[in-house]
């Protein structure tokens, strides 16, 4: 076992690793200056800031710099806004972005995996087919649209929840609805799915056999059996409320990471721009890495090599 | 001869179809047959005849629908517990009730069968306490003896571990352990050595006769290789196209076996003693299509006596001894065809024990 | 059905082979293909997504040629004006005719959709089957690197690669491929590995055929059943991702425009009453034509694999008999009081 957990804990760093290196080569790829884009009149004091930056440097060294600075989990300055570091504005957005993740996962995946489950229980029932409309729904009307419409509806017309902006609680409900509506179609699916395939088993013969009651055989046997494959897809699906969590922001004026991320790639603004992407894949990748050891630990079949 | 044993089975007409979206596949078409206490009944056939269809419906595992029971009766009965019922009157819930209590079941394949996320010992407790009142510490007690008793060496380590860690004759046992948890009164074994080596094969094969005498149960076992069948069975029914189309004591099935596919059947098996240059024999053809059953004799199309009555009305039963009957034109008093069979021994040739035997046909 | 058989109906005399024969009942054999067709133009919803497919990808290509305005005319005169008879979905605040716009915004939206489904598949495919078929360092390698990529949430992909090639169709696709191809190359892979040692692959090979021969003529026909639903799922899949990209700032740059584009922007006007119809027909059309590729695919996927539409057929009568017995027992324990 710690054997195992030592070799999943240095392919995600190499993960890390790797991702670090690619983005930081794409980004100095982005044609522009940064600071020319930050103030296009001052042309002489982008010069001296890329020298006092090291970005004129071969960008080798750059890259050392980068890694080094990495090392010591410091992501730097932002080149667009002076004297803002990238660690201070994740320290103070992540956890709004976090908290929205985190709170459509509890509410998302509870909710679609139940409802998968009475689909699959009830096939052709009217849980199915409000189940089926809603995958029709999230999967055809894009995010932005649907969004906009519970906006419409639920705050502008109802006045149920505050349209946008994120104070006390009750702001959160709306984005955290918008942002688990996909989530939810796309767990009930995946489980509707794998309990009819669960249910084609013979174990679930043998366990009729026995003589055990209906409840017994979908609860012990047939659920049990298809949670887990839902397990290992929870760390890509981590990486996908993220992005989510871009458009959910935006319309929603939530104060997360997500603006901050698209603004600094339309600014150039490297470090900002490489210290959120590696973050985010540090985040992601140490997802998987839980979810990995999880799933040894709940499903016995996995061989330990 | 032999002394009348109590009757544990007895199924009586039964007809069993498949409603698809394609239409109904006539699975079993009105078959009967009798299990006795302490007594191996062999059913015989290829696959797709409706076997496992049957003793499915006798456990009622079949999802119904699809499956619906068209017509007939099983009765079960235990004077012991005093029960007589029909099974095929019961509901799911009262169903309960009998299996694995009453009846138990070996699947073919035992890697599949056992729930690869549970331990084995926690799958046959589970069995344990669902008929019994038993703690959970005393059905571990029994789930560890019976495992012994199927012959798992140190059994209580195999209580804990999970299926997949085993191999398929260690996990054919634990199915074994599983059936045998509540002492069931009959055991089905769908093919529960086919997917077994030769060597496990047979081992597992002497742990079901053992088990058999020490219990005195009855076994339905289903199967399609002959070798097991002489080995295991009191009875042989022979299966052809969802009917039982000749049944009988082993060795009346073995050496004077009357219908044609079981001639076939028989024909199809190699011989280490014949070592002269005698051509195994095949069965031409495939079986009828369940969608539309013929109306005359399912085996018509492929029997090589085929005679004009044989497509146009389905055979009788005809039985030769008391324990033995076969449905066949063949057998009829107003049949003159006569014919040596490739098995056995002659078909309506006077060549049984007291000169000529008489066929009698049963009222259809 | 059962009459009683008597002696003199019955004729003992043997048949010839031919009467025999005439009598055995073979079902038709079935071939694979022209049965999934059959399947799926039985499906009503199948064939309403077809037509739908069909007259969206018609509109898209002739609607723009027929029509008097070009996309990018901007006529400040015209600006905002409501539908009309001279402009059926309106137009915009520089007065350009929305009609026109939207099928020049399908047109890109259906080519983000196939070759967004179709590059990464294709990509993918060759890589998996390298990785399958070639198996020791090679495939270990291709598969590290497969899990590495799939740690990247893909949206940091589409950024980066947009932001280096600019917001075009044609970067879209790449962004897609290079985010996209490592699910179909591990599925891939996998059929590979499942059929390399089959009997048929290894018979191909004793006749020296060679790899890619069998890789595309022996083991790639078996898995065109999931290939197809695979591909109809991400087509609209690609044209979400445009949309959502188009959302937060990261689609095509004008001039050019796609469906996404223009209901991104017309997502300002959702409550504005006078210019809502920029919000709606840009986000209408591209609804209906995701929706139609989806219910497509999923229709496509039950026609390979009927199994599971016979099981909602059963599961459907099994709740009626269900529904009876119960209405039955609440009739006799009425009858009973």
């Amino acid at each position: 076992m710690i054997k195992y957990v030592a070799k999943r804990l240095l392919i995600s760093l190499a993960t890390v690793w790797a991702i670090a290196t690619i983005c930081f080569f794409l980004i100095r790829l982005l044609p522009g200056n940064p600071f020319i884009v930050a103030n296009p009149l001052d042309i002489t004091n982008a010069e001296k800031m890329m020298e006092y930056y090291g970005l004129n440097d071969p960008v080798w060294m750059q890259y050392v710099r980068f890694m080094n600075s990495l090392l010591h989990l410091d992501f730097g300055y932002s080149l667009a806004h002076a004297g803002r570091s990238v660690n201070e504005v994740i320290a103070q957005y992540f956890p709004v972005t976090a908290q929205l993740a985190i709170q459509a996962m509890l509410f998302g995946i509870p909710t679609g995996t139940l409802l998968g489950i009475l689909s699959a229980y009830k096939r052709g029932g009217s849980v199915d087919i409000f189940a089926q409309l809603m995958t029709i729904l999230t999967t055809a009307i894009p995010a932005y649209v649907l969004a906009a419409i519970l906006q419409l509806v639920l705050s502008v017309k109802l006045g149920w929840f505050p349209a946008s902006g994120w104070e006390t609680q009750k702001y959160t409900i709306l984005p955290t609805l918008c942002l688990s509506l996909g989530m939810i179609s796309g767990h009930c699916r995946g489980m509707r799915t794998l309990m009819l395939e669960v249910g084609q088993q013979d174990y679930l013969k043998t366990a009729k056999a026995k003589g055990l009651s209906e409840v017994r055989i979908i609860f012990f046997h047939q659920i049990r059996n298809a949670l887990l494959p839902m397990v290992t897809n929870l760390g890509l699906e981590i990486a996908g409320l993220l992005m989510g969590s871009f458009v959910i922001e935006k319309i929603f004026s939530v104060p997360g990471l997500g603006k901050y991320f698209v603004n600094s790639i339309n600014e150039l603004d490297y470090t900002m721009a490489m210290g959120l992407v590696v973050f985010q894949a540090v985040v992601v990748v140490a997802a998987n890495f839980v979810v990995d050891i999880l799933y040894v630990l709940i499903d016995p079949r996995v061989k330990l090599d | 001869m032999e002394q009348k044993k109590e009757r544990l089975i007895d199924v009586k007409d039964l007809e069993v179809s498949f409603m698809t979206a394609n239409g109904e596949v006539k699975a079993v078409r009105g078959i009967d047959f009798q299990l006795d206490k302490g007594e191996t009944l062999a059913i015989v056939g290829e696959s797709g005849c409706g076997k496992s269809v049957t003793i499915q419906t006798i456990m009622r595992l079949n999802l119904e629908p699809p499956a619906v029971i068209k017509g007939g009766s099983i009765t079960y009965t235990n004077s012991e517990k005093n029960i007589k019922v029909d099974i095929t009157k019961l509901n799911n819930k009262q169903m309960q009730a009998y299996r694995g209590k009453e009846f138990s079941m070996i699947f073919q394949d035992a890697m599949t069968s056992l729930n690869p996320t549970s331990k084995v010992g926690r799958q046959i407790v589970e069995a344990i306490r669902k008929h019994t009142a038993l703690s959970y510490m005393e059905a571990k007690k029994n789930a560890i003896e019976l495992l012994g008793k199927v012959g798992l060496p140190n059994p209580e380590a195999v209580f804990s571990r999970y299926p997949h860690t085993m191999s398929g004759g260690q996990r054919q046992r634990v199915m074994i352990a599983l059936a045998l948890s509540c002492n069931p009164s009959i055991l089905f074994a769908d093919e529960p050595t086919t997917a077994l080596d030769v060597t496990i094969q047979s081992q597992i094969l002497d742990l079901m006769n053992t088990i058999k005498k020490e219990r005195d149960m009855g076994i339905i076992f289903i199967t399609h290789n002959l070798g097991v069948v002489a080995r295991m069975a009191d009875r042989v029914a022979v299966m052809y196209a969802g009917q039982i189309i000749e049944s009988g004591m082993l060795r009346e099935i073995f050496y004077q076996p009357k219908h044609p596919y079981t001639w076939g059947l028989l024909g199809s098996v190699p011989e280490l003693k014949k070592s002269e240059n005698k051509r195994l024999l095949s069965i031409p053809g495939t079986p009828p299509d369940l969608f539309a059953p013929p109306k005359g004799c399912g085996f018509a199309a492929r029997c090589p006596y085929c005679m004009k009555a044989c497509l146009d009305y389905m055979p009788g039963e005809y039985s030769i001894t008391d324990s033995h009957f076969a449905r066949c034109w063949l057998l009829d008093e107003e049949c003159s065809t006569r014919i040596t069979p490739p098995v056995g021994r002659a078909v309506n040739t006077g060549d049984s024990d007291d000169g000529v035997f008489k066929t009698k046909r049963k009222e259809n | 059905m059962k009459e009683k058989i008597i002696s003199e109906m019955l004729d003992f005399s043997p048949v010839s082979e031919k009467e025999r024969d005439a009598e055995q009942i073979i079902r038709p054999s079935v071939r694979y293909w022209p049965e999934v067709w059959k399947r799926l133009f039985r499906n009503k919803l199948a064939v309403l997504c077809i037509v739908i497919i069909g007259l969206i990808l018609l509109c898209a290509i002739i609607m723009p040629i027929l029509s008097p305005y070009e996309f990018d005319e901007v006529s400040l005169f015209e600006s905002g004006l409501k539908p009309s008879a001279a402009h059926f979905f309106g137009t915009d605040a520089s007065g350009r005719d929305l009609w026109t716009r939207v099928w020049i915004g399908a047109r890109a939206s259906l080519l983000i959709g196939f070759l967004g489904a179709l590059t990464p598949f294709i990509i993918g495919t060759m890589i998996g089957a390298i990785a399958g078929w070639y198996g020791g360092r090679i495939d270990m390698i291709i598969m590290r690197v497969c899990d590495i990529m799939l740690c990247i949430p893909s949206m940091i992909y589409m950024i980066l690669i947009l932001m280096v090639m600019g917001g075009s169709v044609s970067s879209l696709v790449v962004a897609m491929a290079i985010s996209g191809w490592m699910g179909s190359a591990r599925g891939f892979r996998g059929r590979v590995l499942q059929f390399k040692n089959k009997e048929f692959t290894l018979a191909a090979k004793t006749q020296g055929a060679s790899a890619p021969r069998i890789i595309f003529r022996h083991i790639l026909p078996n898995i065109l059943g999931n290939i197809a639903v695979g591909l109809s799922g991400a087509v609209p899949g690609a044209i979400f991702m445009e949309a959502g990209m188009a959302y937060i700032g990261l689609g095509v740059t004008p001039p050019n425009i796609s469906l996404g584009q223009l209901s991104t922007d017309g997502i300002t006007y959702f409550m504005s009453p006078t210019k809502f119809h920029l919000f709606l027909y840009p986000s209408l059309v591209i609804s209906i034509m995701i929706f139609a590729f989806f219910m497509f695919g999923n229709a496509l996927r039950d026609a390979l694999d009927p199994r599971l539409r016979d099981e909602e057929y059963n599961a459907k009568r099994m709740r009626k008999i269900k529904r009876g017995q119960k209405r039955e027992a609440r009739k006799l324990g009425k009858a009973a009081v």
